[in-house]
């Protein structure tokens, strides 16, 4: 070999040597020398992100021009974790952090004297300047990672809807409302892992290669955050003048189910549902409980007769003031007789005996048909968790006086939203339609599933509906001498006041149930709404209770939804 | 003369090898680093555009959160506190039949 070629060979090598020292050099820097500080960095962006880090869809409410607001997102921030060992003046760095974060001086102090422990969280949820103060402080031993978590800007705004993420054992999981409801698809595959941005690549293209997986997605509830609102702020001032147990208010769209908000007062922030004492305010009754809900029955009852031609509303009977079957004496709530009254007045007045008599015309069998129709024996498939089917078993029974008291709301319990979809059959012509809060679901990937109308069947002629919408256009008009009666705009409406049962026994005294369900304008309604209240005080009827907050909203429906004049 | 003629070929050949190893390598090595480099930057930017969209995450949280306290505050009380009066005796206007004609 010449001289020439073996210089060069010994110029290559000396070069690819210098290479590999360098590369070697390099190595010995970032895996010895500065191993402490990129194992945190690492630790930080990759393992220490879980839980604290989590992904998760939104839930959105939805205005009535298509705008989104937030109703649950992810917040970011950042927590301040400790290692005790390297802390060598904790009284210094209490103080000095003390200034700048709220911390618990007794937690914090059992923390740090953990000297074996090599990792102490102290706070969460600091923000960005709250974060660069810490960090200015420069303090050997205080660390700062990135977490974030779910927030609830709207606080307690439909919080029985939306529900909350909470931990069950180490999992963070959607607990209540659409959170759990929606879990699988708010959270996706990748459920709470955080990777870096090379991991994540590396992850890609493994779910590629295993033929993709789950998109999470975000949620796009029917609720109006702005009818909400106001449905909320009404039902809340009437809760709290009447000191009630418990207030609820739905408003739905009665020929599609969409439902535009749905309140239940008291509730609770889901924001800090951990300080929340009574876990029975998660529950969300509108599904989830189950009421006898009296008068407001007696529409649903008529309508039944009038559809098989059994009664009309002119039809009469001799109204006693009470009626007997079965060797059990079924009263008016005011045991006072009218003599001779048609179905009008049946419904003006609110006469179990009239209820009782449509019952008895039509028959016990058709009028057992139509309950199971009216969808009060099974789900209405909300998509809502919890719902539970009504309790119709009395009519099973051969007894006629269960099917009397039936007739007029009493023996038969049902869930409020199987009440309000079997109510809206009278505003739509007389299909039951399947309720929905979520509009529409956006996944990541850009596909949109929106949520179609559902018509689960038809109960009633559209004929017979018409003639019940203007028989409870008279009854809202003529509530309380017609105070309430609103110009231009005919209103179908009905009150219910029932006892409130307990171990299968009626309470006595203040113990009711206060029902209210109306809808606007009558023969072509653009909402229904249903409001209840449990045990209010110094009121007896609901026609007193409810029709002042009823009235309320439904003008500011129909200002919001510049609803035309229909009379 | 062949042997001499094939020994020059030989040189020449190995030269061209030679050259081309070089070449290789260097090319191989800037490509490298380039792409490392591009990799670095698109990293950094990446972070730094996700900072960007979680400020104006943050932003947007602050607007919603003073949206929702606004939406309590406007009410028929507020309205009539600000001089709203209602209207008394409205009248509406119609037309019977359709307006529009195809």
């Amino acid at each position: 070999m010449r001289d020439g070629s073996r210089t060069r060979i010994k110029l290559v090598g000396i070069l690819i040597f210098l290479f590999g020292l360098a590369l070697l050099g390099r190595l010995f820097y970032l895996q010895i020398i500065k191993h402490d500080y990129y194992s945190d960095k690492a630790n930080a962006q990759y393992i220490g992100k879980s839980p604290q880090m989590f992904n998760r869809g939104d839930i959105y409410f939805k205005k009535k021009d298509g705008q989104l607001i937030s109703g649950a997102t992810i917040k970011n921030g950042f927590l301040v974790a400790l290692i005790p060992k390297q802390i060598t003046n904790p009284e210094d760095v209490y103080n000095k952090i003390s200034k700048i974060i709220d911390v618990d001086r007794e937690n914090f102090f059992k923390k740090i004297n953990k000297k074996n422990d090599p990792y102490e969280e102290i706070a969460h949820r600091l923000n960005e300047d709250e974060k660069k103060e810490i960090e200015k402080l420069n303090i050997d031993g205080l660390r700062l990672y990135p977490e974030s978590w779910r927030y609830y800007p709207a606080k307690n705004l439909a919080a029985n809807v939306i529900g909350f993420v909470g931990f069950k054992d180490n999992d963070l999981l959607g607990r209540y409302g659409i959170e759990y409801k929606y879990d699988e698809v708010l959270k996706g595959e990748n459920g709470n892992n955080n990777v870096n941005f090379f991991a994540e690549i590396l992850s890609k293209i493994k779910k590629e290669l295993k033929g993709g997986g789950n998109e999470s997605g975000s949620v796009v509830l029917s609720i109006d955050p702005v009818v909400q609102s106001f449905l909320e702020n009404t039902i809340q001032k009437n809760f709290d003048n009447l000191k009630a147990e418990q207030a609820g208010g739905l408003i739905i769209d009665p020929k599609t189910g969409r439902i535009i908000a749905m309140a239940i007062k008291p509730d609770f922030d889901p924001n800090n549902y951990s300080k929340v004492k009574d876990q029975s305010l998660f529950v969300n009754p509108m599904v989830e409980n189950i009421f006898e809900m009296g008068s407001i029955m007696k529409p649903l009852t008529i309508a039944a007769a009038i559809d098989q031609n059994k009664i009309t509303p002119q039809t009469t009977y001799f109204d006693k003031g009470y009626v007997d079957i079965d060797s059990r004496r079924l009263n008016n709530f005011d045991k006072k007789g009218r003599g001779k009254v048609d179905m009008q007045e049946v419904l003006n007045q609110s006469l179990n005996t009239g209820a009782v008599f449509a019952e008895q015309q039509l028959g016990h069998e058709k009028f057992r048909e139509y309950i199971k129709n009216y969808g009060f024996g099974s789900k209405t498939e909300i998509d809502l968790p919890g719902e539970i089917a009504g309790r119709i078993s009395t009519l099973e029974s051969k007894r006629d006086v269960e099917f009397a008291t039936a007739s007029f709301g009493q023996n038969i319990a049902v869930t409020p939203i199987a009440m309000i979809i079997a109510l809206s059959s009278l505003a739509n012509g007389g299909f039951i339609v399947r309720p929905h809060v979520v509009d529409e679901i956006k996944y990541e990937n850009g596909d949109i599933v929106k949520t179609e109308p559902k018509i689960i069947k038809q109960v009633l002629k559209k004929e017979t509906t018409e003639i019940l919408s203007g028989m409870l256009s008279k009854v809202y008009d003529s509530i309380l001498g017609g105070q309430f009666k609103i110009d231009h705009y005919s209103v179908s409406a009905k009150t219910g006041t029932a006892q409130m049962t307990k171990d299968g026994k009626y309470l006595e005294g203040d113990q009711n149930l206060h029902t209210f369900f109306g809808y606007a304008p009558s023969y072509n309604p653009k909402f229904l709404t249903f409001l209840f209240l449990i045990n209010p005080q110094g009121v007896r009827f609901a026609s007193v209770s409810l029709t002042p907050p009823f009235s309320d909203i439904t003008k500011f429906l129909i200002n919001y939804y510049e609803i035309p004049p229909d009379r | 003369m062949t042997r001499i003629i094939e020994k020059v070929e030989k040189e020449e050949a190995r030269r061209k090898l030679f050259g081309l190893l070089i070449f290789s390598a260097i090319l191989m090595i800037s490509l490298y680093m380039y792409f490392m480099s591009v990799t670095v930057i698109k990293t950094v930017e990446r972070k730094e555009n996700i900072m960007i969209i979680q400020g104006l995450n943050s932003d947007n949280q602050a607007l919603e959160e003073s949206y929702f306290s606004i939406l309590n505050k406007f009410n028929k009380d507020y309205a009539y506190s600000l001089g709203f009066v209602d209207q008394k005796n409205t009248d509406f206007v119609f037309k019977s039949g359709s307006v529009a004609k195809r």
